[in-house]
């Protein structure tokens, strides 16, 4: 609540900052000129007349003994000013293209303003100009972003300017012979205002340094870049993005080794499987992307659901004012990305926004190694006649088809501030369609699909409000979301083709076609309420209702009173409600801090029950609980410990529940799985010299997986079991050498093992203990990535014009199959070890409207690279894409 | 017995020979005396020889002579000698390759084979095996007569000193060690087991032991060898993971596998090596997984898949090539139509339908046809009305020519797991056998006689899985609705649900198909009525598994005198869902 309210505070300040920096304007032109024993007076005037300003003073003030010589390149007038005046204390007003000049009188002993410039992602700025408003006081900070500077005692706003970065914004008071410690940190021009500046930290810096353990990976950091959500999360410690194909393709998040349901994905701190389906991690280009927030294991209260190892937000770019951002991206295998924002203020309290964007790619990338069935035709033993036969090659490259990706999303906002009833009040309503050519996901077997594909179509409409009471001590925030969607699935053709497009198998299934309609509305309700300077409590409630059912060509097979129905079609429903209580307090002047929580569970599910006669829905309930907590301590400045607990729950599906009324067996036992999800680190900063900044992490994590939901075999068929106890233990270090937002290196390297720990089972079914402790079959354990960024920049230039920037990632080799206790890995089984390099050049127009960059994939062209079990990943591939800033 | 060599070694010219040779041979019985004593002096050693055997397979019965001379040489009248009575002229065998007057180099293939002789096979383990000029005198040290000699896998095999005597073979004491086939690689004149190659041990194939196949947390497939039916505890921790493991069939000490053991579609033939290891062997690759293998002989190997027009596919199982199509498409068939089992009986293989079809009606009937596969005809399709069935499996063809098929329950087409007949002589069902053996154990199982893996074992006996259980809970939740079970409510009958699955209501069960009657096995403990089990006749027994919470085993069960008892556990491999007898052809 601390934070909220700091936030409102600072928001005018900059606001203020920015509107009197048109005003500042004069004083911060920079000026080239020389003085040579100069008096003041003749100072000035060669100032005005090189300048072609006027500076008003008294002369009777002037400090007449001294002189002046000194040579000034590209150094601000005021500066220039306050150098010529010398020891004087003096304050400076700007009307219209006149300066006046006004000794200040009754001070003495001069305070010390020093500290450090900072970016939003905790970086240096170097070369930023700092300066007192309506003073000629101020300086430009050094390589490391640090800067130092006396001025006279009094109350000042100190504004930081720098190109390519909104000005950050401070009131300050110096006290006679005081030294003020500052740390201030600046954002880029498209930041969004109320998240920018929180007491000097940026709003990632400040859920990066919270005691639940968070990545936060900076969408600016890769603007200039070709790659969306899934390419940017891959960068974090601890994550492995495991996709199946191109642009578009499902992607899997292993958060600390806990995969598939158990990560929930968030968009905006909203469930995406709420929104209709036309979202995909691996569709959502960088553009309209502002970070990822990565919660490993342990999620806050506000952002709960039954996420049993985690979660990523994504949190969608803001514009606020009037832009226009356009980005477009082209590279190989036909693929076009683009994105465009847009806001318009209509008045200081409405603004419209206009978002969207375009995916598609051919993604017909080369494979290599690929087996491919060749038909020959032999003489029938029977008639002599020819009949086809297959025979195997091993192709050392194919390339890949029938694997198109087109996604499209447009969304319009209405959004209203500082109401009387409401701080904030949001309407978007956005439409989302998305259509997959579908390729077999195991490419292994030598032929590919051609007539398969998927289409998602999803309108949603949101509401978000938010409105504080009680001198802004209890604020209320709310989102709800009303989704309509259709997914279709069309598997018309039922022949195989082999991969050099040639048919080799007619009727090799039946066709299944499918229309899903789904209308879910989902709704979260939260309250914070400060307590005090060091506690606050806040109450959150997630409520969910999804209605589908399915419309296909299966025939009926569900006897209902007599009569065959196809169960799929009679409507399902499933209900969820998360809710949750946490409460933080602040201990020992914000050295230790503290979040504790609590969640309960409730799930309903409502389907047809084929065995039922007369009443064709049965329904199953359950409800449980979790909880968890946090601490952070804080020993020495630039360093802390943190660790975070939570005992976390994940509902199962209704599938899992009720299986599929074909192949998988309904199991009315089935329990939520439960995880008890450790995390505990250090994190450490500190100056390499006088221009670097380290940053380094060491994280170790335990994640304790109970009743783990699992398809098991059951006679004929299957069905789903609690029969998993897991355990994933592991460590994980990051650390960043930062010298500006330009040039950095990173390296994450994660070392974690999945393994087995009992086999609870149902009572029935024999689970051998011997492969308890045995690994858990296609999880990397070892894997490391290193992020290279280099920015070359002009003298004249405080951004740099050029910037190159490199990544390389490795997993070491695994397993697709459980291994037996002789660790042998059969080579049908292997993923082979994995490295994947990347290399870029980028270029900046000078006013930083402009960007340009050129992109070189998998640049050793392994035609064998693998996210998920073996299925390949492109292969080289060039991306070229452009930002303007239009206005 | 066939054999077929996939190694190195067919790179080799004479193995290439006979491979391409390979046909049956009958040794023709033995009309000579025993052993004499030899009067002629020894020769010296090296002498050289024009007829020598230049391959020896014990295993696969066969041997390769060649002509080492420069003049053509008629080796009709040869006698191949394995000891006392146990002799045999070359030109009484039938299955040969080329030709008996063989010119310089030329090779000739002989392949014993079954027959009314004395002998019809080579010792496997170990034998010594001397070609002579004529049947007249076997007891002879004359190298005139005792052309060659060979002797392997022990020393002091009948005929060596003989062919010590006569230069045919260097000590009695030495031997050829190692997996056969043996090759000759010396010159004419060479002497003696270092002049004889054997394969090596990645090249070999072991035609006797056990593989015991387990199934792990993930569902992968863990196989391992014994060189020994297991006893006590077989563990498989030094195994081998596949991600795929499904046994068809088993034909000559090959596994026949319903796809590739990496996943791949195509029948695999596994084999295990010299080293014991289980390995791929060779892949027939196909379109679409195999549902049922069955072989016929060497040369006929039958499978069906799920593609339509529905059809089975005919290979040669030891060349692993396609080479016909059984067309099986009936347009009085509703719905695509779809093969799942196959079953042999003499020249006419049997397949059952799939008799559900997400795109079609579901099936009301039962359907299964036959074909001839010596002339690759349909012959009939056989329709059991009133019966459909998710799953309509084959259960065995009995002595008399029975054919047996096993409806699965899957409701709501079939509520009750039913055995189906086409009787002997008959390619239709027999309308009037219908056989429910879980209401035959059980006749209060109205509520869910499901049975699963009926195996037909001899002498009119099955076994299968059956639910013979209904625990009291189930009784009284029925009893509360007057009895009568039509009358629950979905939330009773989803209670029911509950109770069975999670319950040990499943037990072996014996069943007589003559007799139409069924009783659980005694001696092997209850487990899930839905577990994935297997049966397997080995011998006069009958192995069955057993995976329940407490126990990974495998019982014996033998249908003549009734009784059951464990025959091991097995640890290391994941529960486990195969045993497979090598020797078992």
């Amino acid at each position: 609540m601390t934070s909220t309210k700091t936030i409102g505070t600072l928001v005018f300040y900059v606001a203020t900052s920015v509107f009197a920096f048109g005003q500042e304007g004069l004083l911060s032109q920079k000026v080239t000129i020389r003085f040579e024993n100069s008096t003041v007076a003749e100072a000035l005037e060669q100032l005005m007349k090189q300048t072609n300003t006027t500076i008003n003073y008294r002369p009777s003030e002037l400090p007449k003994q001294r002189r002046i010589s000194r040579d000034f390149q590209q150094v601000r007038m005021s500066k220039v000013i306050n150098e010529v005046w010398g020891d004087a204390f003096i304050t400076l007003q700007v009307s219209g293209n006149a300066i006046l000049v006004k000794p200040m009188s009754g001070k003495s002993g001069k305070g010390t303003i020093r500290g450090r410039v900072l970016d939003e992602n905790g970086n240096s700025v170097p070369f930023a100009s700092v300066f007192l408003q309506n003073t000629g006081y101020g300086t430009d900070t050094d390589g490391n972003g640090n800067f130092s500077f006396a001025v006279p005692p009094g109350e000042y706003t100190l504004l930081v300017s720098i190109l390519g970065y909104r000005d950050g914004g401070k009131k300050i008071t110096i006290e006679e012979n005081s030294r003020l410690n500052l740390s201030i940190t600046i954002t880029s021009f498209e930041e969004e205002l109320k998240e920018v500046v929180v007491e000097g930290k940026s709003q990632g810096q400040v859920i990066r340094e919270d005691p639940i353990k968070v990545n936060v990976i900076d969408a600016k950091a890769f603007q200039i870049q070709s790659v969306g959500a899934a390419e940017m999360l891959r960068t974090a410690p601890g994550v492995l993005v495991r996709r199946t194909g191109g642009l578009g393709s499902s992607a899997n998040v292993n958060l600390n080794g806990l995969q598939g349901n158990a990560v929930r994905i968030y968009i905006d701190g909203f469930p995406v499987e709420y929104l209709g389906g036309g979202y995909n991690l691996n569709n959502l280009p960088g553009g309209v992307i502002d970070r990822l927030e990565v919660y490993k294991g342990v999620v806050p209260a506000d952002k709960s659901i039954d996420a049993l190892g985690g979660a990523v937000n994504i949190v969608s770019k803001r514009l606020y004012n009037d832009k226009l951002e356009l980005s477009y991206q082209v590279g190989s295998y036909n693929t076009h990305r683009a994105s465009f924002l847009a806001s318009k203020q209509i008045s200081d309290h409405f603004a419209i926004t206009l978002e969207g964007y375009y995916n598609y790619s051919d993604n017909d990338f080369l494979m290599g190694n690929v087996r491919n069935i060749v038909i020959d035709s032999i003489p029938d033993r029977f008639t002599g006649e020819p009949i086809p036969s297959a025979r195997v090659d091993t192709l050392d490259t194919v390339r890949r088809f029938h694997d198109a990706h087109r996604s499209s999303f447009l969304q319009v906002g209405l959004h209203w501030n500082d109401l009387s009833w409401a701080d904030k009040l949001s309407f978007s309503s956005n439409f989302s369609n998305r259509f997959d050519e579908v390729q077999t996901l195991n490419i292994a077997q030598g032929f590919a699909l051609f007539g398969r594909t998927g289409e998602t179509t999803a309108f949603n409409q949101s509401l978000t409000y938010a409105k504080t009471f009680f001198d802004k001590r209890l604020e209320l925030k709310y989102r709800g979301v009303i989704s309509n969607s259709v997914q279709s699935a069309r598997n018309n053709n039922l022949d195989r083709f082999n991969w050099n497009r040639e048919l080799i198998q007619r009727n090799v299934s039946d066709s299944l076609n499918t229309d899903t309609e789904g209308l879910n509305h989902a709704h979260r309700l939260g309250f914070i309420y400060t307590i005090n300077n060091r506690h606050s409590l806040s109450i959150n409630n997630f409520y969910a209702r999804t209605r589908f059912f399915r419309k296909d060509n299966i025939n009926p097979f569900v006897e209902v009173d007599g009569e065959l129905i196809n169960r799929n079609e009679l409507p399902s429903f499933f209900t969820k409600n998360i809710a949750s209580i946490e409460w933080r307090s602040d201990w020992f002047n914000k050295r230790l801090t503290s979040v504790v929580f609590g969640k309960h569970y409730f799930y309903r599910a409502e389907t047809a029950f084929p065995f039922s006669e007369g009443v064709p829905s049965v329904e199953i309930e359950d409800q449980t609980t979790g909880y968890g907590g946090a601490l952070k301590y804080v020993p020495i400045d630039n360093f802390f410990i943190r660790g975070s607990y939570e005992y976390a729950v994940r509902i199962p599906t209704e599938t899992e529940v009720y299986g599929d009324f074909v192949n998988i067996v309904s199991n009315f036992e089935l329990r939520p799985e439960r995880s008890n999800n450790i995390n505990l680190g250090i994190t450490y900063e500190k100056e390499l010299g006088k221009l670097f900044r380290i940053n380094t992490s060491l994280d170790g994590f335990i994640r304790d997986t109970k009743d783990l939901i699992w398809l098991t075999p059951f006679g004929a068929f299957q069905r789903f079991t609690n029969n998993r106890e897991v355990r994933s233990l592991g460590m994980e270090w990051s650390v960043k050498i930062t010298k500006d937002p330009y040039s950095n290196i990173e390296f994450n390297l994660t070392n974690q093992e999945r393994t087995y720990q009992a086999f609870n089972g149902d009572g029935l079914r024999f689970e051998d203990p011997s492969f308890i402790g045995s690994r858990f079959p296609n999880t990397p354990f070892f894997f490391h990535n290193l992020q290279l960024n280099f920015g070359i920049k002009s003298l004249k230039s405080t951004l740099p014009n050029i910037a190159l920037y490199g990544s390389w990632f490795h997993v070491q080799k695994f397993s697709i199959t459980d291994e037996t206790s002789n660790g042998e890995i059969p080579p049908s089984s292997l993923v082979p070890t994995q490295n994947e390099f990347n290399l870029g050049v980028g270029y900046f127009s000078p006013n930083n409207k402009l960007s340009l960059s050129f992109q070189v994939n998998n640049l050793t062209n392994d035609l064998e690279l693998f996210d998920n079990w073996r299925v390949p990943k492109p292969n080289r591939n060039f991306q070229f894409k452009v930002n303007y800033q239009i206005f | 017995m066939h054999t077929c060599f996939y190694s190195r070694w067919t790179k080799r010219p004479f193995l290439g020979l006979l491979l391409a040779g390979m046909s049956i041979l009958f040794m023709a019985s033995c009309n000579d005396d025993d052993d004499g004593n030899g009067t002629t002096p020894p020769p010296e050693p090296g002498l050289d020889q024009s007829i020598r055997f230049s391959l020896i397979d014990p295993v696969g019965d066969s041997l390769v002579v060649r002509n080492f001379g420069t003049s053509e040489i008629d080796i009709s009248g040869y006698q191949l000698c394995l000891g006392p009575n146990q002799y045999n002229a070359i030109s009484n065998y039938s299955d040969i390759v080329g030709d008996l007057s063989l010119s310089s180099n030329e090779t000739v293939t002989l392949k014993l084979g079954s027959g009314t002789q004395n002998v019809t096979a080579l010792p496997e383990e170990n034998g010594g095996l001397g070609l002579f000029a004529s049947a007249d005198d076997f007891s002879s040290s004359d190298p005139e007569l005792l052309l060659d000699y060979v002797q392997w896998g022990a020393a002091n095999q009948n005929r060596v000193d003989q062919a010590v005597t006569a230069g045919r073979w260097d000590d009695a004491a030495n031997f050829i060690s190692g997996f056969p086939p043996y090759a000759f690689a010396g010159a004419s004149d060479a002497l003696g087991a270092s002049s004889w190659q054997t394969l090596d041990p990645e090249d070999a194939q072991l035609r006797t032991g056990f593989i015991v196949i387990g199934s792990t947390p993930n569902n992968d497939f863990v196989a391992e060898y014994f060189s020994e039916m297991p006893s006590g505890t077989a563990d498989l921790t030094d195994g081998e993971v596949f991600p795929s493991f499904g046994v068809r069939n088993v034909f000559q000490s090959y596994l026949y596998n319903n796809r590739s053991t990496d996943g791949t579609a195509g029948i695999a033939r596994i084999k295990v090596d010299g080293n014991g290891e289980i390995v791929e062997d060779a892949v027939l690759p196909l379109t679409e997984g195999v549902n049922s293998i069955e072989i016929a002989n060497a040369t006929t190997g039958l499978f069906a898949t799920s593609v339509t027009p529905a059809q089975i596919g005919v290979f040669n199982p030891i060349s692993m090539e396609l080479e016909g199509q059984i067309p099986m498409s009936d347009a009085d068939l509703p719905g695509p139509q779809r093969l799942r089992s196959l079953l042999l009986r003499g020249d006419e293989v049997f397949a059952s339908v799939q008799t559900a079809d997400p795109d079609n009606v579901p099936y009301t009937s039962s359907y299964a046809q036959s074909a001839d596969y010596q002339t690759g005809q349909l012959t009939a399709t056989g329709e059991f009305p009133g019966l459909g069935s998710l799953f309509l499996n084959a259960g065995g063809v009995d002595e008399n020519g029975n054919v047996y098929f096993f409806a699965l329950a899957s409701p709501p087409a079939t509520t009750a797991s039913t055995i189906l007949r086409i009787p002997a002589g008959s390619n239709t069902f027999d309308p009037d056998y219908e056989f429910v053996p879980a209401i035959a154990v059980n006749p209060q199982n109205i509520l869910l006689p499901f049975s699963n893996r009926f195996n037909y074992v001899g002498n009119n006996i099955a076994v299968a899985l059956a639910v013979t259980v209904i625990p009291q809970s189930v009784l009284d939740i029925i009893a509360s609705v007057g009895g009568n079970p039509a009358n629950l409510t979905p939330q009773q009958l989803q209670q029911i649900q509950i109770i069975l699955f999670t319950e040990e209501v499943g037990q072996w069960i014996s069943i007589n198909l003559e007799t139409q009657e069924a009783e659980v096995i005694q001696g092997i403990p209850s487990l899930g009525g839905f577990e994935e089990v297997f049966s397997v006749v080995i011998g006069d027994e009958v192995y069955m598994s057993v995976r329940r919470a407490s126990e990974n085993a495998i019982y014996r069960y033998n249908p003549a005198t009734g009784t059951a008892e464990k025959a091991f556990d097995v640890v290391g491999g994941g529960g486990v869902i195969g045993l497979v007898d090598l020797s078992q052809q």
